[in-house]
Formats: structure tokens, C-alpha cells, sequence
């Protein structure tokens, strides 16, 4: 089943005394479907963050429609929007976002509070989940008391608490380590073997070759997509590089 | 480098940390000008000639010590508090090249462009404030305003000293700061790790004893005396009890609030604990500061507030006419003194002076002081005796007070009276251990003529005495006598109003009280004469004087109140800033940000006003008992002026509070 639809996504910015204008996303269209793992890859400025914030409803695209479950997410009303976020998304981001004035229970539990949830059933959630993620020990801790990787796991946990359809994480392995990036590629790996939908925007090869399929950006379009298959890390590894590779060489549309 | 760039930086740096530099530069205007003010208050020498501001040099000088203590303390609260906002600024030009010695020229040079702006700014607001200071100085002393404009050299000198003083201070402390601590702490300065706060028993517990010390000793107070001596150790005690409370108490309620899951996780209470949690360490003592400034500010405007406005009354009680003539005779002489021709005497020197009597009455009294309550009193004048058990009665005979009162002469037996002032229904006076005489009382008073009677300048309950006739009074004055072995003279007391301004009075009691001849007037063994005016500027002098202080301390402290709220808005919308941003993007609705800012925000700030109105209530007692020592004794305008300075300047707060709060929710949704 279809979960996301992108149809001729624009935006363009215009400078704060008008004038000038940057097109960000030219034309952007793809979907995705439901228990799929997608990497987004890109060079810097080619259009992956403001894609990302717009699949995420931050931002508003000047042209084109973003479907999330068949729903357009230019007819939720502003009222309406922070509850949709809160239940139908998760977040990563790169620089984990955690607050440091919470717990890693409370800032795991954070999203639940907002939707004003019983303490019971929070707990219900967070026990199997903190299990899962190996943060059991850590919950009473506050984020300056553990590693990076730690403080991603609990973003990870943060963003899957709701249950949302889609995970949407910018760049989650740019803070981290070697050791700790595997780490949570093999999580993200594991959660989508569950049925979790992941779409993550990443410059590393590394993360990408994790994914079951990835999408190319440049100049604000899709150039090009590769499907996993059959392959194993190590040979779709491989192939994302020579895409990348033609890429940067200045290479024809293919997709 | 190029010559002239470090000024440059300098300036630039200041334009550019404007949100900062400018209250910090208001601060040091502000002090200034406070200062200079009232020093030039207490160097004027034409002052203390004044009639009636005898005192105000005095008040002055006291103020000059508190205003540079407090301008000291309170300028480096201010530059530390800027200097670690800065410290990114600082740590950044050292990575990018500077050596410390160039930081240390712009700090230099930065110093001196804020002690040029500070200091001549302050003189400036000081010279052209300084006759808006002496008008309200003379109207508060009920003094004739005078004329001109003028410079003290004197304070301009002090003012210079003593605040390039601190600032070099300042300066050498922040240099101090950019020496010891490497670049990299000083480009992390300002996110410097922050621990969640623990609980601190030990301090909690010091906090409750010292706080319910301080309270304690204001509520067991019984005397003036006893609340002259407690009240500074019960400030201290606060003010330690205040400090303890908001860095432990604080902390350990809101960690039970968190243990409490039902509470705990909602929206609302969620972000708001958390964050006061997260907050109370680093803000805890700029609470205590706003509260405890909040509660000097209230307690010096009330107290001295109620003591000027109870002056008014104190005065007409102790000077009810122009002229007083108190005449004290030896009452085993029968003569006495001649009524008639102390009239006729009195207004002939009135005349000589130019002025006539208008109005003209007198009475026979005679003065006890008696220590003890309910009805019993001993006359032995003990050192040990306390200003507020002590009763001053005035006995006067029933043909003086129906002719004072112009009703009929009341019928008493010679153990009967009529009081007025206290509620016994029998006296018994002794000498401390047997009674000497006791007097049956037929009925209460509840309005009395206003005579001086024997308590001026004297503090206790005045209590109005009618006996029999003059017999029944020189018979209890010789039995008082024979029991405690001495006793105040009776006294004639004549009251006379005249005509003229009340400087010609003033003039006319000059000529008596020095010049006059009352020979010829009986027999008495001493003659005094009291002016109204005199003792008029003398008590509002004194009253006055307190109030001038208390105001320009309150107002002095209020600003510091004011810029210390200012500083902590700042300061946490740039902390929160990214807090809140980061649950918007975990789906946190803009109205709930805005409400929660509202609730944490509003607990934070109005916690220090609250405790402020709890010290108060407290210290009330005590005030009440301080003012007794200056004859002011009615409790409901003391309570007017607490609740009405209460209230006001809990509107100066909320209107603070709001001013800033924009400033902050500016920063915190930009």
C-alpha cells in the first residue's frame, strides 16, 4: 500500500527584501510504500533538508502536494497540525535534539505527554520499547550524563514511542561515531524489519548501502533511484558509489 | 595591528552587545546619579542650619554609605553577569588570533568608554535631578522650598573616585577572568554543563531554621525595646532563611512535584517543572536577590511611610496649641501659681511681638508613669522599665474637665474617676510591691480634649485620669510622694493660639521660651514653653528625613529589582529558545508554548513577590513595635500603608514583568 505520495514538489525561497529567489526543490515526485527503509542522498544544497522539512509539515512548498495515508498535508489546518506531527511522525535528527532539563525517560516520554496521555499507559509503551533499544539502565539518566550514540538510541525511542507511520530521520548518523553509526543503522535496520516505514536523509554511503532503496537528488529533482534487490550491503555499497560518482561527473538523467 | 582598531572593537562591541551593554550602562547612570545626589545632600553645609533639617545630614551620610555599598555589589553582580554572556565573544577573537593581551586592550578600552558614558551621564542625570531631590527633600520636612540651582563640586569628586573606583575594579576582575581560563572554556562558557540540581538537605534545613528563627523572634517580641535589639538579627536571619529557601527548598518541592506521575505528566506541568527544576540552581540566588530587594524596598517604604503620616497626629497630641506653657509649682506651697495673671502676662508678650492671643485655655495636671497592665501599675521608676508596658496618665481635677469639655462638672467620690485611653475598670497604683492608692473607675471615656499633658516626647499609652477636685489631686501627688520617695511636680498647663504665619509663631515662641519675664505670676518652680512649630519641624524632620531615605533607597533598590528581572528574561529567552524549538519539531503546539512560557515564567517571577509579602506580613509586628518608640501607635494606617505599598508596587512588577516578558517571548520565538 502506498503510505507516501509526492507529486511536483516545488519551493522556491525568496530573500528577505525580495528580490532574489532560490529554487530549492524544482520538481520532486516519489512515493513511498508501507515497511519500505529509504535513503535520500544529496549533495549539500541540493534540496534533502528542505525536502525533509516539508515531508515533515515545518515548512510549506510553494508548488506541488505532499499525501501522507491519502490525507494532503496542505488541508490540515494549523490548529490541527502539531497533533498530526506528534501522532503520524517520528523524528531524528542529527544533533539528537534531546532537552537537557528531562530525563532520557522524560524526554522519551515527551511526545505522550503532549498528546496527554495516562501515566499507565506510558509506561505500558515505554518499558517493551526502552527493552528493545537497550535503554533500560540509561532512563533515569539526563542526556549530559551519556555518549552521543546513547543519545541517539533515545531520540530513535523519542520518535517511535507514538508509533508513527513514518520515520523520518535527517542525517542520524552525522554526529556519531563509526562504532555508534553502525550501531544505529543495524537499529534502524531491525525496526524496519518489524514494519516500520524509515525515510532518512543522509550523505553517508555507509547509511545508505543500510537502506532498501535510495533516492538521488540534485538540483531539486530526483536523478536517480537504486532498489537494493538482491544485493548484500557490501555490492549495493558499491553500486550507490558509482551513482554517486556519475553524479558528480555531471551524468544524464536516468531515473 | 593598526593603531585605533582596538577602540574601534571597543565600540563596536558595545553597539553590538547593546541588549546587554545598555541597562548595564543605565545601572551605572542610575547609581550614579542616586549617588551623587545624596551626597551632595550631606556636603551641604547650608542644610543642617535649616530649622528642622538638623537631621537630614545625618540621613544623607547614612545614605551615602549604603548607596556606594550597594552601587559596589551591585555594579559587579551586573559585569559578571555580562561578562559570561560574552564569553563566547571573548573565547572566539582568541581562537581567531588575538592574543590575550589585545582582548584585554578591548576590555580596556571598552572600560573606559563605559566609565566616560557611565560616569559623566550619571553627574549629568545627578546635577539635573539634584533640585528635583531637594524640592521633594523640603516639601517631605514641611520646609520653605528654596531657590537657585546648584553644583557640589564636593560629591562630583566623591562620585568620579568611587565609581571609576569600582569599575577599574570590574575591569581588573574581568582581566583577571580572560588570563586564567582558556579559550575553549571561554568559547563553552556560556552552555557550561549543567547538572540537574540536588537536593540539599543540610541547606534545606539551615533554611527553615534561620527563616522560622527570624520569624519567630518577630512574633515573640513583646516590647519597643525587645524589637530594637532582635530586628537586625532578625533581618540576617531572613535573609539567610530567603537564600537557603530558594537554592533547597525550592529544588526539593519540585522534586516531589515530579514524583508525582499524575501531576507530573501533563502538558503544562511537564515542560513548567522540568524547566524550574532545570533552572532553580542557576536562578535561585537572583530570586533570592529580586525577593529580598523586593521586601527592603517594601518594608523601608511602609515603615517610614507610616511614621510621616502618623507624625501629623503625633504632633497635634503632643502640641494640641500654638503655645504651651507648662508651669510646675511645689504643691506644699498653697499659693501656686496665678492663673489670672499668667493669661494676662502671656498676652501682653504675645502683643509685644506684634501677634495677639486668639484663643486661651488651661489646666491644673499632674503627670504619672506607671509600669504594668490590667489595671495594676507600680510608680517605682525601675531602668529596666520597657517603653511599650509603660502608661503615661495625666490626672486632672472634674472642674477642669468639665470646663475644657463644657459639660457639667461630673459627680465623683474621693476614690472615683473617669478614665480615658485604657480599658480598666480599677486602678491600683504601687510602689512596686505595696499599693499606694486605688481609684474605683465610674465610667470610660471615649473622647477626651486634646491636652499635652505629659507626653511629650515621651513613649507609652497616654491614659486620661479625671479625680474629684484639687484637693483629691494634691492628695494623691503627696501620696505618691511619701511612698516612692520623688514625683513629677504638678503642673499648670496653659494652651494659647495666636495669630500670624507659622514662621511669626515660631518667632513668638523664640522671644518666650529666651527673652520673656513671668515674674509675678505665683509661685512655681519652673516655667517651660513649647512651641507647635517647633516641635512640628522637629518631628517631621525626623519623620521626614526617614521617609526621604526609605524613598530614595526603595527607588534605588527597585531598579536594581527591576534590572535584575530584566537580566534573568534575557538571559533564559536565549537558553529556552532552543529548548522550545526543538518541541515544536516534536509537535508541541504554539499555543501550548506560549502558555506553558506563561505559567513557568509567572511561577518563577512571582515567587520572589510572594515570599517578599510573606516577609512583610511578618515584619509588620515588628514595625508596629518600632514605631511605638516614635509615639505613632495606631495599627490601622500602618496596615494601610503595608497593604497600599504592597499593592503598588506589585504593580510595578507585573508591569515589569510584562515589559520584559515581551522581551523574552521576542527572543524565544524568533
Amino acid at each position: 500500500m502506498t503510505l507516501l505520495e509526492v507529486n511536483n514538489l516545488k519551493k522556491i525561497y525568496t530573500t528577505r527584501f525580495g528580490g532574489q529567489q532560490v529554487q530549492a526543490l524544482a520538481d520532486v515526485t516519489f512515493s513511498v510504500e508501507e515497511g519500505e527503509f529509504i535513503a535520500i542522498m544529496g549533495e549539500s544544497g541540493s534540496g534533502k533538508t528542505t525536502l525533509l522539512n516539508i515531508l515533515a509539515a515545518l515548512d510549506k512548498p510553494t508548488g506541488g502536494q505532499v499525501r501522507l495515508q491519502g490525507r494532503s498535508l496542505s488541508e490540515i489546518r494549523e490548529r490541527e497540525m502539531a497533533a498530526f506531527r506528534r501522532d503520524n511522525l517520528g523524528f531524528v535528527f542529527q544533533e539528537f535534539n534531546l532537552l537537557d532539563t528531562f530525563s532520557v525517560q522524560d524526554n522519551i516520554l515527551l511526545p505522550l505527554v503532549l498528546s496527554g496521555k495516562t501515566p499507565r499507559e506510558m509506561e505500558g509503551r515505554l518499558k517493551p520499547l526502552a527493552a528493545r533499544l537497550g535503554l533500560t539502565d540509561l532512563l533515569p539518566k539526563f542526556p549530559y550524563e551519556i555518549s552521543g550514540g546513547q543519545k541517539q538510541r533515545t531520540a530513535v525511542a523519542r520518535a517511535l514511542i507514538t508509533n508513527p507511520s513514518i520515520l523520518l530521520a535527517d542525517e542520524p548518523t552525522g554526529a556519531l561515531d563509526s562504532k555508534s553509526s553502525d550501531e544505529l543503522l543495524s537499529l534502524f535496520a531491525d525496526v524496519n524489519r518489524t514494519g516500520q516505514t524509515i525515510l532518512m536523509v543522509t550523505h553517508s554511503v555507509t547509511a545508505a548501502s543500510r537502506a532498501g532503496r535510495v533516492l538521488f537528488i540534485k538540483d531539486g529533482q530526483v536523478f536517480h533511484q537504486l532498489y537494493r534487490g538482491e544485493d548484500g550491503d557490501q555490492r549495493f555499497y558499491q553500486r550507490i558509489n558509482d551513482t554517486l560518482t556519475l553524479l558528480s561527473a555531471g551524468g544524464e538523467r536516468r531515473a | 595591528m593598526r593603531k585605533g582598531l582596538f577602540p574601534k572593537l571597543a565600540v563596536q562591541n558595545i553597539v553590538l552587545n547593546r541588549r546587554f551593554y545598555f541597562p548595564y550602562l543605565l545601572t551605572i547612570i542610575g547609581t550614579a546619579a542616586g549617588f551623587y545626589d545624596i551626597a551632595a545632600i550631606a556636603y551641604d553645609e547650608g542644610m543642617g542650619q535649616l530649622r528642622g533639617a538638623e537631621y537630614v545630614a545625618m540621613f544623607a551620610s547614612i545614605g551615602v554609605t549604603i548607596v556606594a555599598a550597594f552601587a559596589a555589589i551591585f555594579l559587579f553582580y551586573t559585569n559578571s553577569f555580562l561578562m559570561k554572556r560574552r564569553s563566547k565573544e571573548l573565547g572566539l577573537y582568541n581562537i581567531l588570533g588575538m592574543g590575550k593581551g589585545h582582548i584585554a586592550l578591548i576590555l580596556l578600552w571598552e572600560s573606559l568608554y563605559t566609565a566616560l558614558i557611565g560616569i559623566v551621564g550619571g553627574l549629568s542625570a545627578g546635577v539635573l535631578l539634584y533640585k528635583l531631590v531637594t524640592l521633594s527633600l523640603h516639601r517631605l520636612l514641611r520646609l520653605e522650598v528654596p531657590f537657585g540651582f546648584e553644583i557640589s563640586p564636593r560629591a562630583m569628586a566623591a562620585t568620579v573616585l568611587l565609581f571609576g573606583g569600582i569599575l577599574l575594579l570590574t575591569l581588573l576582575y574581568n582581566l583577571r577572568r580572560i588570563t586564567v581560563v582558556n579559550p575553549i572554556a571561554l568559547l563553552h562558557g556560556e552552555s557550561a554543563g549543567e547538572r540537574e540540581p540536588r537536593t540539599r538537605w543540610l541547606l534545606a534545613i539551615l533554611g527553615v531554621l534561620t527563616l522560622g528563627g527570624g520569624y519567630g523572634l518577630a512574633l515573640v517580641t513583646q516590647t519597643s525595646e525587645e524589637a530594637m535589639l532582635v530586628y537586625f538579627l532578625a533581618v540576617i536571619l531572613v535573609i539567610i532563611g530567603t537564600y537557603c529557601l530558594f537554592t533547597s527548598v525550592s529544588i526539593a518541592v519540585l522534586k516531589l512535584l515530579r514524583r508525582n506521575k499524575k501531576f507530573y505528566y501533563q502538558t503544562r506541568h511537564f515542560i513548567g517543572v522540568s524547566g524550574m527544576l532545570y533552572r532553580m540552581k542557576q536562578n535561585a540566588v537572583g530570586l533570592a536577590n529580586i525577593c529580598i530587594l523586593s521586601t527592603m524596598v517594601l518594608v523601608m517604604l511602609s515603615g517610614s511611610l507610616s511614621l510621616y503620616l502618623g507624625m501629623e497626629d503625633v504632633t497635634d497630641r503632643q502640641a494640641p496649641a500654638d503655645l504651651i506653657l507648662s508651669v510646675s509649682y511645689q504643691p506644699e506651697e498653697q499659693a501656686g501659681p496665678d492663673t489670672e495673671a499668667l493669661f494676662r502676662r502671656l498676652q501682653e508678650e504675645v502683643a509685644s511681638q506684634g501677634q495677639a492671643v486668639t484663643e486661651m485655655e488651661g489646666n491644673f495636671y499632674f503627670p504619672l508613669t506607671g509600669d504594668g497592665r490590667d489595671g495594676v501599675y507600680s510608680l517605682r521608676s525601675s531602668g529596666s522599665m520597657r517603653y511599650s508596658s509603660l502608661t503615661l496618665f495625666t490626672l486632672l481635677t472634674a472642674q477642669d474637665y468639665a470646663a475644657l469639655t463644657g459639660r457639667p462638672v461630673p459627680e465623683l467620690g474621693e476614690n472615683e474617676a473617669l478614665l480615658y485611653g485604657i480599658p480598666d475598670t480599677a486602678l491600683t497604683f504601687t510602689d512596686g510591691e505595696r499599693p499606694v492608692f486605688s481609684l474605683e473607675v465610674r465610667e470610660t471615656l471615649t473622647d477626651f480634649p486634646t491636652i499635652s499633658g505629659g507626653g511629650i516626647g515621651r513613649v507609652g499609652r497616654p491614659a486620661m485620669v479625671v479625680v474629684k477636685d484639687y484637693d483629691t489631686l494634691l492628695r494623691l501627688w503627696g501620696e505618691v510622694f511619701s511612698a516612692v520617695g520623688s514625683a513629677s511636680l504638678p503642673v499648670y498647663e496653659l494652651r494659647a493660639d495666636l495669630t500670624g504665619t507659622a514662621d511669626e509663631k515660631y518667632d513668638v515662641w523664640t522671644y518666650l521660651s529666651q527673652e520673656a519675664d513671668f515674674t509675678g505670676t505665683g509661685s512655681w518652680s519652673s516655667l517651660r514653653v513649647s512651641s507647635h512649630e517647633d516641635i512640628y519641624s522637629d518631628n517631621f524632620g525626623i519623620a521626614g528625613g526617614f521617609l526621604f531615605l526609605g524613598v530614595y533607597l526603595g527607588l534605588l533598590f527597585l531598579m536594581a529589582a527591576v534590572l535584575i528581572i530584566y537580566y534573568k528574561q534575557i538571559s533564559e529567552g536565549y537558553e529556552d529558545r532552543q529548548r522550545f524549538q526543538i518541541m515544536e519539531k516534536v509537535g508541541l503546539e504554539q499555543r501550548e508554548i506560549r502558555r506553558s512560557i506563561n505559567s513557568q515564567v509567572l511561577t518563577v517571577f512571582f515567587l520572589p513577590l510572594i515570599v517578599a509579602a510573606v516577609h512583610v506580613a511578618f515584619d509588620f509586628r515588628l514595625m508596629l513595635q518600632l514605631l511605638q518608640i516614635f509615639s505613632v501607635t495606631d495599627v490601622a494606617p500602618t496596615a494601610l500603608c503595608s497593604l497600599g505599598t504592597l499593592l503598588v508596587f506589585a504593580a510595578i512588577y507585573a508591569a515589569v514583568f510584562a515589559l520584559t516578558a515581551r522581551v523574552y517571548y521576542h527572543i524565544v520565538s524568533r
